[in-house]
């Protein structure tokens, strides 16, 4: 709306150049009088080498990804609580004097902070910072050794999914036709069956533990994964600059791995990141119906499940474990939705 | 039109069939027989047992005969309950509660999701979304047998404790499904539907917020304010009519995700229904039992995919053209 005011104006004597000849205050120039020649335009040139040169680093994509991470309070916050949750579930097992199987018979389901005096325990005198469970188990170690199996399921659940699906997907999206129309019908199928059941299907079958899981997870989790991807290769195979790329004469394996594949990363890590709370989740649930981590490993879920028996004695015994997955399932979730903005250029501005 | 309904229900048979064969070939792995008893039978005996039940053909036969006798619902007989009852007299006994607390929890889910979702969006960036979207992240976050612990701890043992001096009857029993008075059955059921909807409800909530904003931008909004559209009017036929598409694909997901939630949630709270049947036959390895209501929930998602897809594609014509 401004603009249009302004452009029937006739310049108000502060234009930026003013013709030769007549008075820089000289009131409303008078455009039909105005006369230019050559003489009144010089050359400035083209330096190349100045018109090249770079006026600020260039930040590559994922530099520029991290940039716009650190902004974000919580998402730093939530990876610094992930990392936390890791290094404690990896060291502080290992630092406790008690173990997470040994069991203290005088000291069953006891308080928190109360001190072991068990003679023949290899913990004398140290403190049950958790208390101890029904078996009279340190739940302070158990928790942390708990925290142990369930990242590491969930790690290894979405690395798996990672694994099948990221080659599955880009091979149907980059090769097409039939080959695609067969491999998209089959994970269609695969997709069409409740993905809990399976899992608990083949967990009531398949000898227990922790492997047996993971390898339950993996048979049917990966589909989204491979679904995602190719949707993604398929677009992006049509854009103009991978048929550039074609054109000059880019091999196979250059439109792969230079031009497709690191367009279809962000897409990919986010869904990663995002499948790690939800094998938490699977497992917690698996644990909980008794079917997942076999005694005396302990995880979140089974955790919870072996306290679901005293919670109106002893809330704490489930509240604790109940606790971990929830904080660290909410920092998951919210990490990843961080990503998800930062890592997707539609979100730039 | 036909060719796409047509399209999704050879897919659904298809994912149905491959359910039914795993389902089938895993139970067959099984280590195990139903004749390695401590006491040994005479050969004969086991023989003609073996005969009787139809053990002594070829795996495909039997293959065959399981299909054929899936088809008709007859999943044979459960090996934990004594006195013979059938696979599916124990599911018919089951199912009543399960659907009762499933199709309360979806309604509810789906209202209060949509609400809280339509909230959020219309107040973007103010107190209302902050405080409707970090209930709906605690709502992804928090497995649902955690969330039905704290409401039992606190809601139903604390809170009820605390109210009965005053009301003169337990407001929310701990566990349990039925009683005869009107309270006390509301009462049962109040605290397994918040465990359940819970999750679902935080999904579609996120899921309208977003799809609301991308609406709110779009030129057709502004067309219809700058022609005198009332708020309530836009928000009515432009807004929601349009962004709630989305929220109908991922009812069948969500469908799945209550119903597999009703498995701890009914073990819980003591329900007597599908999921709480489902658990402990695979806690007794009652294997006719897991066969029976794997095919059966298996049967139901995937119907239910069925008819989203189907009313998806009624309702939004991209979807059948890009098929």
């Amino acid at each position: 709306m401004s603009k249009m005011k302004n452009g029937n104006g006739n310049g108000n004597g502060k234009t930026a150049k003013t013709p030769k000849g007549l008075s820089p205050i000289a009131a409303p120039l008078d455009y039909d009088k105005l006369v230019l020649d050559a003489g009144d335009f010089e050359v400035v040139g083209t330096d190349i080498e100045k018109s090249m040169a770079m006026v600020r680093p260039s930040i590559s994509y994922w530099k520029d990804a991290w940039r716009r991470l650190k902004k974000n309070r919580v998402a730093i916050v939530c990876l610094a609580f992930i990392a936390l949750m890791a290094i404690g579930s990896v060291v502080l097992p290992m630092v406790s004097p008690f173990s997470f199987r040994e069991q203290h018979w005088d000291e069953v389901e006891v308080p928190a902070f109360t001190v072991c005096e068990q003679a023949d325990a290899a913990g004398v005198g140290h403190m049950h910072i958790f208390g101890t469970d029904k078996l009279g188990r340190d739940q302070w170690t158990r928790v942390w050794s708990g925290g142990q199996v369930s990242l590491f399921i969930g790690f290894m659940a979405a690395v798996t999914n990672f694994v099948i699906g990221l080659p599955y997907g880009s091979l149907s999206g980059f090769v097409g036709g039939r080959l695609d129309n067969v491999m998209m019908r089959a994970v269609e199928v695969i997709n069409g069956i409740p993905y809990l059941i399976v899992v608990t299907l083949l967990m009531v079958v398949l000898p227990g533990g922790i492997p047996t899981i993971i390898l339950a997870m993996a048979i049917v989790g990966w589909t989204g994964l491979a679904r995602l991807v190719r949707g993604q290769v398929v677009s992006i195979k049509e854009q103009e600059y991978v048929i550039a790329a074609r054109t000059m004469g880019a091999s196979r394996s250059r439109l792969i791995f230079r031009h497709i594949m690191p367009n279809t990363l962000s897409v990919v890590i986010v869904s990663t990141t995002m499948a790690i709370p939800g094998a938490i989740f699977t497992e917690a649930f698996l644990s909980f119906i008794g079917i997942g981590v076999p005694d005396p490993y302990a995880s979140w879920g089974s955790l919870c499940q072996n306290a679901q028996s005293s919670i109106f004695i002893n809330p704490a015994l489930l509240l604790i474990p109940a606790a971990f997955i929830s904080l660290t399932m909410l920092s998951l979730n919210l990490f990843g939705d961080a990503l998800r903005n930062v890592l997707d250029p539609r979100m730039r501005r | 039109m036909f060719k796409f309904i047509g399209n999704r229900i050879v897919f659904a048979l298809l994912a149905l069939w491959l359910l039914a064969t795993v389902t089938f070939f895993l139970m067959q792995a099984m280590p195990g027989d139903p004749f390695l008893k401590p006491k040994a039978l005479p050969e004969s005996v086991e023989k003609n047992i073996r005969a009787k039940w139809g053990l002594d053909k070829p795996v495909v036969v039997q293959y065959l005969v399981y299909l054929g006798n899936a088809v008709t619902g007859d999943f044979g007989y459960s090996y934990y309950y004594k006195g013979s009852r059938t696979v599916a007299e124990v599911i018919g006994a089951g199912f009543p509660a399960s659907a009762d607390l499933g199709i309360r929890s979806l309604t509810i889910a789906v209202i209060l999701g949509l609400l809280l979702g339509i909230v959020a969006a219309l107040n973007a960036g103010k107190a209302a979304d902050a405080f409707a979207m970090f209930l709906a992240i605690l709502g992804v976050s928090v497995p649902a047998f955690v969330l039905a612990y704290l409401v039992q701890y606190f809601i139903a043992y604390k809170l009820t404790a605390a109210v009965k001096p005053v009301l003169g009857f337990r407001l929310f029993p701990i566990t349990g499904w039925k009683a005869y008075d009107f309270r006390t059955t509301f009462g049962f059921k109040v605290l397994p539907v918040i465990a359940l909807s819970f999750g679902s409800m935080a999904t579609i909530s996120r899921l309208m917020r977003s799809s609301m904003l991308d609406v709110i931008s779009s030129d057709y909004i502004k067309t219809a304010k700058a022609k005198g559209l009332s708020r309530n009017a836009v928000i009515a036929k432009h807004m929601i009519r349009n962004s709630v598409l989305p929220i109908v694909t991922v009812l069948g997901p969500m469908a799945a995700a209550i119903m597999t939630g009703t498995f701890v949630i009914e073990s819980i709270f003591g329900v007597p229904g599908m999921g709480r049947l489902y658990i402990t036959s695979v806690q007794n390895q009652d294997y006719t039992v897991i066969m029976g209501t794997t095919l059966f929930y298996g049967a139901f998602l995937i119907f239910m995919n069925l008819l989203v897809d189907i009313a998806y594609g009624l309702i939004d014509p991209r979807i059948r053209l890009a098929d």
